[in-house]
């Protein structure tokens, strides 16, 4: 099965993720996209969700421990700590509340090396102790902070740290000898600035930017269109920000995200010189709970059709649909064997043309795009695509055949292996209003229009292929696998999984 | 011996005297040449003298375009063409409904692109034809003006203790007396080399002109790939300048022989950097065409393959530098651009004002092209747009009338061939 060639790809692109070879990237462009789709994006973080999230922000294996040194009360030349050490990962649970986040981690047997520390005329006399507990539970509140420069997931009320059964040893020999393991004073020392060190480590670990924690951009970026062709360099620029009002809450739902998104092109040469088309703005629809659940999903993403159409204009009006020919046709990638085409089937005589050829593509007018929930697929329609076939005679490329349709593809989302992208899998092609013009057509005589458009059709399920990606609008290495997805009637929820760390972007 | 048998022998031989009185007689070696001529000649008997064997005429209804190749010869276009059907080698004047066009050779095995290489020279007493065979034998046909139409030698190029083989893509020179240089791709070395008459009439020496061994010049670690699409000019102080393209690196290279040795220089790697874009590699340097100017200037006619654009070079006092002539892009009827790879089958001259004449191919819409200086801008004119016209453009300006003859193969679908020819006087 022919893998599609990334024509599709560039066709229904969302708002990331672009292959390098087609595209630069710039990540402090100058000026914002101006005219934000309000609302364009959501996303709902399950309770499963907020728990991987946190956990991917504590360590998935390892647990952060540090803490300064700290003096004791009562006895001014004796110092605790510091401590720099990492332990083993526990579980973790949370709990959304209305407006805050209750979180529990469960540490196992875990083991802190502790220093004192006693100055002593010139000389500091050190001894270390281990503090063992066969467990620790460390419980946190956590509540969304408006920002100056953001919304922060904070800390509201400070770990509350519970020690099992602790054991405090001495580890080799002491040289203050003021100190023993059998003080209980000591004793208590020691325990008490465990429980503050794994405290604040776990403060501070779980603290940060919710959005960025998701991945979602909140940014401007700018793609440029790289092409040998300089009528094909468009450029696109796209900012996020927060929604207005309270874009960024928790609940009992889970955390709920929402964005705007701005999306303006600077025209390629290769499209015609239009704007794009107004695009009607949709109110979000939450996302349930119970989907996420039905997927173990962590995060379910709303996209709706008014960004989904708006990114479609931007990118064609930016010149990726614009296809085809960047490499000699030998080396095409691409390309096909003539024979693939059967160009015969509608009176081209190509016999002078060597083996292989390429397809190229250009749009004639803006694509749209239409959410069908009954049968839980997005309906592409471009208009006026115009495919042209080129192949070598006598060494020099000659265009064979040139057709310009309309086409319509029913696409289907899938789950994906790889990180950050989305299966579409190409389920029909129709094509109607053909026309073909060829120098190299033998018979001047009307094609019949069935004829042609069977053809067309064909013509087409080789160039898109059976299946294609669509990359999500996410920042590089999110790391996100799309595991399933749900097509509504103003926008599509893609269901994702946080992947380990070992799972890479595609 | 015995009477019996005297009797015998006797009988026998007055038997043999009989009969021979009865058989016509053998014939005997009457040439009028004297002495014989000597290969590729052969003796015209009514004149006594040694010539150029009569060629064939062609026989076909109508004049192929294959590979086609043009000069103007005393106010007459003469054009070398390869007839795809027949495959044959055909050099005449083509024009009115009895074209004078004869057979030179007929081609046999598979070729290269079914369009053999096909080099023509209006040479100081001559006109000089090179085509290559399947084999890559090249081959040298060669009339002289004293002879009629249809008297040429034919001889194959060979070199003594040497061989090579033919790619695509020779170019030929020839000197004002008469000995000829052929630069062309070798197909198994895949360098560029030369092969060079050292006597007039008499043998051929072979020359290595780029064996790509300084890498240094270009980056790229392949190679194989010299000498295509070479063309080449003789200065008046007997030096030799080939333009041609490196298919490995994608470049134009131009070879200079001075003093009896060969120098090699790449003009254009194909790299533009663009500030918004990064550097972007191309392959050009395809399908050259070289003229000198009155200066004494170098320029070149060349192909940007990857964008499809027909650029124009000059080098003057050891400066490249290079323009866009055409940029290889249309608006559609949706009024956006598309690319028009132009470019192909290049031929350049100078017109009366001593300004670049560029005919060359739009392939993505199979038409031929002019392209003149005007003014300083470039201007671009439509010779021929009906059917598929434009392979093998080639043109020739007569310096003396201005008469500029363009010609060009149209391909039938089906791969029927024939001559397109645009006769213009004073252009």
């Amino acid at each position: 099965m022919r893998r599609a060639p990334h024509i599709l790809i560039i066709a229904l692109m969302g708002l990331g993720l672009i292959s390098c070879e087609e595209a630069r990237l710039r990540e402090d462009p100058l000026g914002q996209a101006t005219n934000p789709q309000q609302r364009a994006m959501r996303a709902l973080l399950s309770q499963r969700g907020l728990a991987a999230l946190l956990t991917r922000t504590l360590g998935e294996q390892r647990v952060a421990i540090r803490g300064s040194a700290a003096g004791v009360v009562g006895d001014e030349t004796l110092q605790l700590g510091p401590v720099t050490q990492d332990v083993a990962m526990g579980v973790l649970d949370v709990v959304p509340l209305a407006s805050t986040l209750d979180a529990t981690l469960t540490l196992p047997e875990t083991t802190l090396l502790i220093p004192t520390r006693r100055a002593s005329g010139a000389q500091t006399q050190i001894c270390r102790w281990r503090v063992r507990v066969t467990s620790a539970s460390v419980s946190w509140q956590l509540a969304i902070s408006p920002e100056a420069d953001g919304y922060m997931l904070r800390v509201d009320r400070a770990p509350l740290v519970q020690l099992e059964d602790p054991q405090v040893a001495l580890v080799g020999s002491c040289a203050d000898p003021t100190l023993s393991a059998a003080d209980e004073a000591l004793r208590q020392e020691l325990v008490g600035y465990a429980r503050q060190v794994i405290a604040e480590s776990i403060a501070q670990a779980v603290e940060g930017d919710p959005i960025a924690g998701v991945s979602l951009i909140s940014r401007s970026l700018e793609l440029t269109r790289l092409s040998a062709f300089e009528h094909r360099r468009g450029q696109l620029l796209l900012t996020g920000q927060p929604s207005s009002g309270n874009p960024v809450r928790l609940s009992a739902d889970g955390l709920t995200l929402e964005m705007d998104y701005a999306l303006q092109s600077r025209n390629a040469r290769c499209v015609p010189p239009i704007g794009p088309a107004p695009v009607e703005a949709i109110l979000p629809t939450p996302i349930s709970p119970a989907l996420l659940r039905q997927f173990d999903a962590d995060v379910g993403l709303s996209l709706n059709a008014a960004l989904l159409n708006r990114a479609l204009q931007a990118l064609t009006l930016s010149g990726f649909m614009c296809r085809g020919l960047e490499q000699p046709i030998a080396e095409d990638p691409a390309g096909f064997l003539l024979k693939e085409l059967r160009l015969g089937d509608v009176g081209v005589d190509a016999s002078l043309a060597a083996e292989r050829v390429s397809v190229a593509l250009s749009p004639g007018g803006l694509p749209s795009l239409q959410l069908s929930a009954e049968s839980g697929v997005i309906r592409m329609t471009v208009p006026d695509l115009v495919v042209t076939i080129h192949g070598e005679v006598f060494g020099v490329r000659s265009r064979l055949a040139e057709v310009t349709l309309s086409v319509q593809l029913s696409l289907r989302p899938t789950a994906q292996r790889a990180a950050g992208v989305l299966g579409l899998a190409v389920e029909t092609i129709e094509v109607t209003a053909a026309s073909l013009s060829s120098e190299w057509r033998a018979s001047e005589a009307a094609l019949a229009d069935a004829t042609l458009q069977q053809w067309a059709r064909r013509l087409l399920v080789l160039v898109f292929g059976q299946e294609t990606v669509l990359p999500l609008p996410l920042e590089p290495d999110n790391g996100l696998i799309a595991v399933g997805a749900q097509v509504r009637a103003n926008d599509m929820i893609v269901l994702l999984r946080f992947g380990t760390t070992q799972e890479g972007a595609p | 011996m015995t009477r019996r048998r005297a009797t015998t022998c006797l009988s026998l031989l007055a038997l043999l005297g009989a009969a021979s009185a009865l058989l016509p007689a053998c014939p005997t070696s009457t040439s009028t040449c004297a002495p014989a001529c000597a290969a590729p000649l052969a003796c015209d008997e009514q004149a006594g003298v040694c010539r150029a064997p009569r060629r064939a005429r062609y026989a076909g209804a109508s004049v192929p375009g294959r590979s086609a190749r043009v000069v103007v010869r005393d106010g007459a276009p003469i054009v070398a063409v390869f007839d795809p059907a027949r495959r044959q080698v055909l050099v005449g004047d083509p024009r009115g409904d009895a074209p004078r066009m004869v057979v030179l050779d007929e081609l046999e095995g598979a070729l290269s692109a079914q369009a053999p290489t096909l080099a023509l020279v209006a040479g100081e007493q001559a006109l000089h034809v090179v085509w290559a065979s399947a084999s890559g034998q090249l081959m040298l046909g060669k009339r002289t003006y004293e002879d009629t139409t249809d008297r040429w030698t034919v001889e194959a190029v060979a070199v003594e203790g040497g061989s090579y083989t033919a790619g695509q893509g020779a170019a030929l020179v020839v000197a004002p007396d008469g000995l000829e240089v052929i630069v062309f791709h070798d197909a198994q070395a895949g360098t560029l080399r030369a092969l060079r008459r050292v006597v007039a009439g008499g043998a051929w020496a072979i020359e290595e002109v780029d064996r790509g061994a300084e890498s240094e010049r270009d980056a790229c670690p392949a190679r194989g790939g010299l000498g295509l699409f070479p063309s080449a000019v003789r200065t008046s102080r007997g030096e030799l300048y080939v333009a041609y393209h490196d298919a490995s690196c994608g470049t134009l290279r131009l070879a200079r022989w001075r003093e009896g040795l060969w120098s090699v220089e790449v003009l254009d790697q194909g790299a533009e950097r663009d500030a918004r874009t990064p550097d972007l590699d191309s392959i050009t340097g395809r399908h050259t065409a070289l003229a000198l100017d009155a200066e004494g200037a170098l320029l070149i006619a060349y192909q940007d393959a990857t964008r499809g654009r027909l650029l124009y070079g000059k080098l003057a006092q050891d400066r490249f530098t290079r323009e866009v002539v055409d940029p290889g892009l249309v608006l559609d009827r949706f009024a956006q651009q598309r690319p028009a790879f132009t470019g192909a089958f290049n031929a350049l001259t100078l017109d009366a004002s001593n300004q670049p004449v560029i005919t060359t191919m739009n392939a993505t819409d199979a038409e031929l092209l002019r392209a003149r200086r005007v003014g300083g801008a470039w201007e671009l004119t439509t010779l021929a747009d009906e059917g598929l016209v434009g392979f093998f453009a080639h043109h020739a300006r007569d310096a003396a009338t201005g008469r500029a003859v363009i010609v060009s193969e149209r391909i039938s679908p089906g791969g029927g061939s024939s001559l397109v020819l645009i006769d213009e006087v004073g252009q």
